[in-house]
């Protein structure tokens, strides 16, 4: 409404003669603005996007509601050209030998026997009913035999894309769809030389082209050899371009269907022929660069084929159409029935198998923008009967879209290939376990759910979706509530999933854990002055529980289907084992630490075989964006893997990996109910008298104590700002929560130590006497709701962290002040600052600043802190970590729907 | 090693933040190699004065390859300036360390560009070359809003890592695009307060549709929706700015605003999708302003001030500037400013498709202008970057 309100404003307003120019991007823009919102509607109802952008086009064009008047139609046109050769070069690039291997001569026979039987009967009716069909009905003689030719082409035309967008959509996989989407591409393929020789034929029984017998000949053979040559060439060059400079590769496509549109149009080659061809080579012939051209496809397709379907809508007339209405219902029970037996017969002559012979003709039926692209060139180039046809096949193409999907849904349903839509059982893979079993004093066995937001999101997950969770036991009475086979149904009141353990003996376990992955792959991942120890032992030993770690899954997995999640930096080789056991499992790994730059990762030893193990999943998923970099660069030089930056896909050793960053987020509901609870006041008068809270000003951290969270570095800014500020001194006490963690470690301890050392010299220097001591050093893990009432005592928290791959203390504390009030002090080099730009962004090593910082923190007036706490909200709000989880599931899960060729997510949008 | 993908920024966290003059679209100088050193040429690494030439080359007055192009490519101009003031809208508000009193000094920096170079070509103007009315107003206002920035792109990320100068550069493209929103609204309204009028009203109109565009947004359920969405959105600021004859660049700056203000998604998602079209739509904007430039003698003679006085204005107007941030910009600001950047010669070629023939010897001007403003810059570079 607003955009509509807009463009009566600007006709209002506007000059009295409006710049021819400016009525292109108008249309353009509300064009693809409306019809949009038009597809979406209607597919609300199950019914395709397409409809909506040809309904759009109909009501906003010049023959109803005139708001796209008959110039700014016109305007539209320029774009039909460029808009049906990407529909043929979207339709070439479907079609991949390698993939049909061993069935391609059964499928030509097939296509060719279903072509041959359906043109011949939709051209015998055709014929017989001639007179009454509202086209041109005095035609007779060879006048009508052309005619009927080129009706009888386009009618029996299918629709590549709409097909595979099925396919997509449905997320089936199997024999059935394979061998359709094949068919039908080439019956296009075939369609395409068979509409130049029945232009050629209309031409020359029209009049409306020159000269005849071998000049005839020699065009058609210059319009169709000429097309393919030429669509060849267009085809090696574009790969190559995509080769060895690959940069805005979306535009060079676009602008590549334009020069086919033109140079097809002017030198009177037929351009969605040398579109199509150009698109089967470059499939053909540069595969990796025919991923990345689909990639391309994707972001520049929609918009030009929005608009050209606004384009063909707003130039109906509907007068015409709604005569033409039955004519059109007729026409297509025909073709559907001529269809269906020319499938029968193409089976019977292919012998292709089950469920190929009872199926094959459901996915034939769908038409789009190809026929509409005929429909077009036959309007252009015969202004009269052409604009017949245009209105019958439109009204036709308009029942078979509606129905096509649905059959060919239906199919696929019956011949066992769909089963998508339910959401899988899932196994998640982690070192810690959601559920931890503890023996008491009293002997009595406790059991104790992980608090951390990613542990709840998985398992809320978990409990949905149901599946295993495989992780390491570690609690004292985990060995005794498990069965026969290690499991435990959790969550122990509503048993919902099963909890898979793995009993990891010493010394293996410490040297996995504290050595390899915290001694070396922790330091190695996060920027500070601890130095990375890599010893082989423990490599071997993260190796080894990796691969137990692997066997485990392989022993839980039922159906190759089932989405593994793994977590983490412990388990980067779990992949790698698993794919030796079971080769079709699709995983994905979320690497919750920082990716390190390859400079840096050049100090493992083994870095090479981290990599190359993690590119053994479907797909990896890391906090930020500067980690998928780092990965990615590590891929290509360590493994001289080919990387697609396009569409952030590595190849390597066969296999195609699709490399994300989805930053993880806090569990943003389960946080405002703790803050709405009543009893978060008496929790906070708790905790006031529990860590002797009696100061003004309240300041807080709440971290694990280790050397990656800069907390010397913040006691270092506090001791500043206490000498700086003396008035604070006995008004302002900080919180610290540290919670020991790896103390087993040197590096730990030491940390550990220096913390507790820095604290009892503050307090002594600082203190006053009768009032709350500067920092009060709490080392014993709070709970969730605890936490959340400390949040909400606290004017402002402190992030400090030296390095981090996200910091969820930072959007935990914005999630729990829905009183708008409290300010976050945050580390520029926490993952977090990348998203929470309103906090006061501080250097955690410019200690004269930070302690500045914190001077602007307590003396930030209530008005600047509700406008930064609300606008960081929005950001906390708008991406929990129920989002994080499903985000990276069902891009794992869509790499798998979508069968090989369409694993760019987005490229069902595309569908024509 | 990998180039970063396209419509990525830099991570600023693994970039050393020194005080050396990174290229102002912030693009990163990547190593490629062999061909694709060669091939992968932009405008992030070209000069304006290539881009500049070889569209005057191409245009009517060369070997006439664009004109016959001029019908498909004139609509897309609006457009192009609409993305540019867009880009610098979404990144108003962007607060950076140390940014307390780089706003003062860069409006204080342009304005007495602005209003120096205005005086320098109105005293040529009244000497050399008698005018009327309306003519001589559009040559002092249009060349004085050209001269006074030197921004190619604003930056692409709200923590990128910029040194005072590039951020007084950034900050100083506001003023003069607002100046010359409301510049080109007079003179199409003939009175200021008509003018005021039709300034807002088309600031209602971009509001509206930068509103439709963020409702639409906030609800896209995949990417591709949000591109076509964001795509549509400027195609309509960008149409709307052409069909009332008023600066794209400052209706696309009011959208761009309202986004930046909407909230992070509607922000994140325009900002992507314009710096996906970004060197495309530079490219097209400066061959286009060669190909439009109408040399003439008087063109050539005003240009040659314009380069005098915008070099002596932004020197003075630097050391002012300086005055007000202090010891946390260079010594030598001024220096920094003299490279000419597309905005100002983005909206000399706004002004000619606004206002027509009357804007034609100020934008013929101003494209020689930035070309010779340009060699000056080679020649007179920032200390540090001349180290």
């Amino acid at each position: 409404m607003l955009a509509i309100g807009a463009m009566i404003a600007v006709r209002e307003i506007g000059q009295e003669s409006t710049p021819a120019s400016a009525a292109t991007p108008l249309a353009l823009g509300f064009a693809l603005m409306g019809a949009l919102i038009a597809g979406d509607a209607l597919r609300r109802f199950h019914l395709p996007r397409l409809t909506g952008y040809l309904l759009f086009g109909v009501v906003v064009g010049p023959y109803l509601s005139n708001l796209i008047t008959s110039p700014m139609a016109a305007q539209l046109q320029v774009f039909t050209g460029v808009a049906t050769t990407l529909i043929a070069l979207i339709a070439g690039l479907t079609l991949s030998v390698e993939r049909l291997g061993s069935r391609i001569a059964a499928i030509v026979q097939m296509t060719a026997t279903t072509l041959a039987v359906a043109m011949t009967g939709v051209a015998a009716v055709g014929w017989v009913v001639w007179r009454w069909l509202p086209i041109a009905p005095e035609a007779a003689g060879f006048e009508r035999l052309a005619m009927l030719a080129l009706l009888t082409v386009m009618v029996v035309s299918f629709s590549p894309t709409m097909t595979a967008a099925v396919v997509a959509d449905s997320g089936a996989r199997g024999r059935l769809s394979d061998s359709v989407l094949a068919i039908v591409v080439l019956a296009d393929l075939v369609i395409l030389v068979l509409f130049a020789v029945s232009m050629q034929l209309a031409r020359v029984a029209l009049d409306s082209g020159d000269g005849q017998g071998a000049e005839i000949l020699a065009r058609l053979a210059w319009e169709i050899g000429g097309a393919v040559a030429f669509g060849v060439l267009i085809g090696a060059l574009f790969a190559l371009y995509l080769r060895y400079i690959g940069r805005e590769i979306t535009l060079v496509l676009l602008a590549v269907c334009a020069v086919l549109s033109q140079v097809g149009t002017t030198q009177q080659l037929q351009p969605l022929l040398a579109a199509l061809a150009a698109g089967v080579v470059i499939e053909n012939l540069a595969v990796a660069q025919g991923d990345a051209l689909r990639a391309a496809v994707r972001r520049g397709a929609p918009p030009v084929l929005v608009v050209f379907f606004v384009s063909v809508g707003a130039s109906l007339r509907l007068d015409a159409l709604a005569a033409i209405g039955l004519s059109a219902l007729a026409l297509s029970t025909v073709r559907l029935a001529f269809i269906r037996l020319g499938a029968i017969a193409g089976v019977k002559v292919s012998g292709l198998p089950e469920p190929i012979r009872k199926y094959a003709w459901t996915g034939l039926v769908s038409q789009a923008g190809i026929t509409l692209g005929f429909a077009s060139v036959i309007a252009t180039e015969f202004p009269g009967w052409g604009h017949q046809v245009q209105l019958l096949l439109v009204a036709s193409i308009a029942i078979h879209e509606l129905v096509g999907p649905i059959l060919f849904r239906r199919g696929l349903t019956r011949a066992g290939e769909l089963d998508a839509h339910l959401p899988r059982p899932l196994v998640v893979v982690s070192n810690r376990e959601p559920y931890i079993h503890n023996l008491g004093d009293d002997g009595r066995i406790a059991v104790t759910a992980a608090t951390g937001g990613v542990a709840v999101a998985l398992d809320a997950l978990m409990r949905e979706r149901g599946g295993v969770w495989i992780a390491h036991g570690a609690g004292s009475a985990d060995r005794l509530v498990v069965d026969a086979a290690d499991k435990v149904a959790v969550p122990p009141d509503h048993p919902s999933y099963v909890l898979r353990r793995l009993w990891l003996e010493e010394p293996a376990f410490s040297a996995y854990y504290g050595g390899f992955a915290n001694e070396g792959l922790w330091p190695l991942c996060h920027v500070v002055d601890v130095r990375p120890k890599f010893r082989s032992e423990d490599w071997e030993a993260y190796q080894d529980i990796n691969a137990r770690f692997a066997a485990a899954i392989h022993a839980e997995i039922e159906a190759p289907e089932a989405p593994v999640f793994i977590q983490d930096y412990h388990l980067a080789l779990v992949a790698p084992a698993l794919r030796a056991l079971r080769p079709d499992t699709r995983t994905a790994l979320f690497w919750h630490i920082p990716w390190p730059h390859p400079d840096r990762l050049r100090i493992c030893p083994w870095r090479r075989e981290l990599v190359a193990g993690l590119l053994a999943n479907d797909l990896i998923a890391f906090q930020l964006e500067r980690d998928r970099r780092n990965f990615l660069m590590a891929a290509e030089e360590e493994l001289h893997a080919e990387v697609e930056l396009e569409s952030s896909r590595v190849r390597f050793a066969g296999r195609l990996t699709t490399v994300v960053s989805v930053p993880i987020g806090v569990d943003y509901d389960r946080i405002q109910n703790f803050a709405a609870d009543p009893a978060l006041a008496a929790e906070q008068q708790r905790l006031r008298e529990l860590l002797d809270l009696r100061a003004d000003i309240i300041g807080l951290g709440v971290d694990r104590l280790d050397y990656t969270k800069g907390i010397p570095e913040r006691l270092d800014a506090i001791e500043m700002l206490m000498a700086r500020r003396p008035d604070l001194r006995g008004r302002m006490t900080f919180v610290q929560i540290g919670v020991p963690s790896r103390s087993d470690l040197d590096s730990y301890a030491a940390i550990e130590e220096e913390i507790g050392r820095r604290i009892a010299e503050i307090n002594a220097r600082f203190a006053v006497p009768g009032r709350s001591p500067v920092v009060a050093y709490y080392t014993t893990p709070l709970g969730a709701f605890s936490l959340v009432a400390l949040y909400r005592l606290a004017q402002f928290c402190i992030v400090s962290s030296l390095h981090d791959g996200m910091n969820l203390v930072a959007k935990e504390f914005v999630a729990a002040r829905d009183d708008e009030r409290g300010v976050l002090v945050l580390s520029a080099l926490a993952g977090a600052a990348q998203e929470l730009e309103d906090a006061v962004i501080i250097n955690p090593y410019d200690v004269d600043a930070f302690a500045g910082a914190l001077v602007q923190a307590i003396e930030m007036k209530d008005d600047e802190q509700v406008r930064r706490m609300r606008a960081m909200r929005k950001v906390v709000a708008g991406r929990d970590v129920f989002n994080w989880a499903s985000d990276i599931l069902e891009g794992l899960e869509s790499i798998w729907t979508k069968p090989l060729l369409y694993s760019v997510r987005g490229w069902e949008d595309t569908s024509v | 090693m990998t180039a970063y993908p396209s419509g990525d920024s830099p991570d600023l966290l693994e970039l050393p933040a020194d005080d050396e003059l990174e290229p102002v679209d912030g693009t990163p100088q990547l190593a490629l190699q062999g061909w694709r050193r060669l091939l992968s040429w932009s405008s992030g690494a070209a000069p304006l004065s290539v881009l500049l030439i070889a569209g005057f080359a191409l245009g009517p007055r060369g070997i006439s390859l664009l004109p016959s192009a001029m019908p498909l490519l004139d609509p897309v101009v609006p457009v192009a300036l609409a993305a540019l003031g867009v880009l610098l809208g979404l990144a108003v508000g962007d607060r950076r360390t140390g940014d307390r009193r780089l706003p003062a000094a860069a409006v204080l920096h342009s304005a007495v560009v602005m209003l120096a170079v205005a005086a320098g070509i109105g005293l040529v103007a009244v000497a050399a070359m008698p005018m009327e009315s309306r003519s001589f107003w559009t040559l002092t206002v249009v060349s004085g809003i050209c001269a006074a920035t030197a921004l190619t792109l604003p930056s692409r990320h709200a923590l990128e890592p910029r040194t005072a100068a590039t951020r007084l550069i950034e900050l100083g493209a506001l003023l003069p695009i607002v100046a010359g929103g409301l510049a080109l609204a007079v003179l199409r309204a003939g009175t200021p307060i008509g003018a005021v009028a039709l300034v807002a009203q088309a600031s209602g109109v971009a509001l509206m549709l930068a509103a439709a565009g963020w409702l639409l947004l906030t609800r896209a359920s995949s990417e591709t929706e949000e591109r076509v969405f964001a795509v549509s959105a400027l195609l309509l600021v960008g149409g709307v700015a052409d069909a009332l004859a008023l600066s794209a660049l400052f209706v696309g700056l009011i959208a761009g605003v309202f986004w930046r203000i909407a909230g992070r998604r509607p922000r994140d998602t325009i900002r992507r999708d314009v710096l996906f079209v970004q060197h495309p739509l530079l490219v097209l904007v400066l061959l286009l302003a060669g190909a439009r430039a109408e040399p003439s003698p008087a063109a050539i003679g005003l240009a040659a001030a314009y380069v005098a006085v915008r070099v002596a204005a932004h020197l003075a107007a630097g050391a002012l500037a300086r005055r007000v941030t202090g010891a946390g910009a260079p010594e030598d600001l001024g220096r920094y400013f003299l490279a000419p950047g597309v905005f100002g010669v983005a909206f000399a070629l706004n002004a000619v498709t606004a206002i027509g023939d009357d804007a034609s010897i100020v934008h013929a001007a101003v494209v020689a202008g930035t070309i010779g403003s340009e060699l000056v810059a080679v020649v007179l570079r920032p200390r540090r970057v001349g180290k």
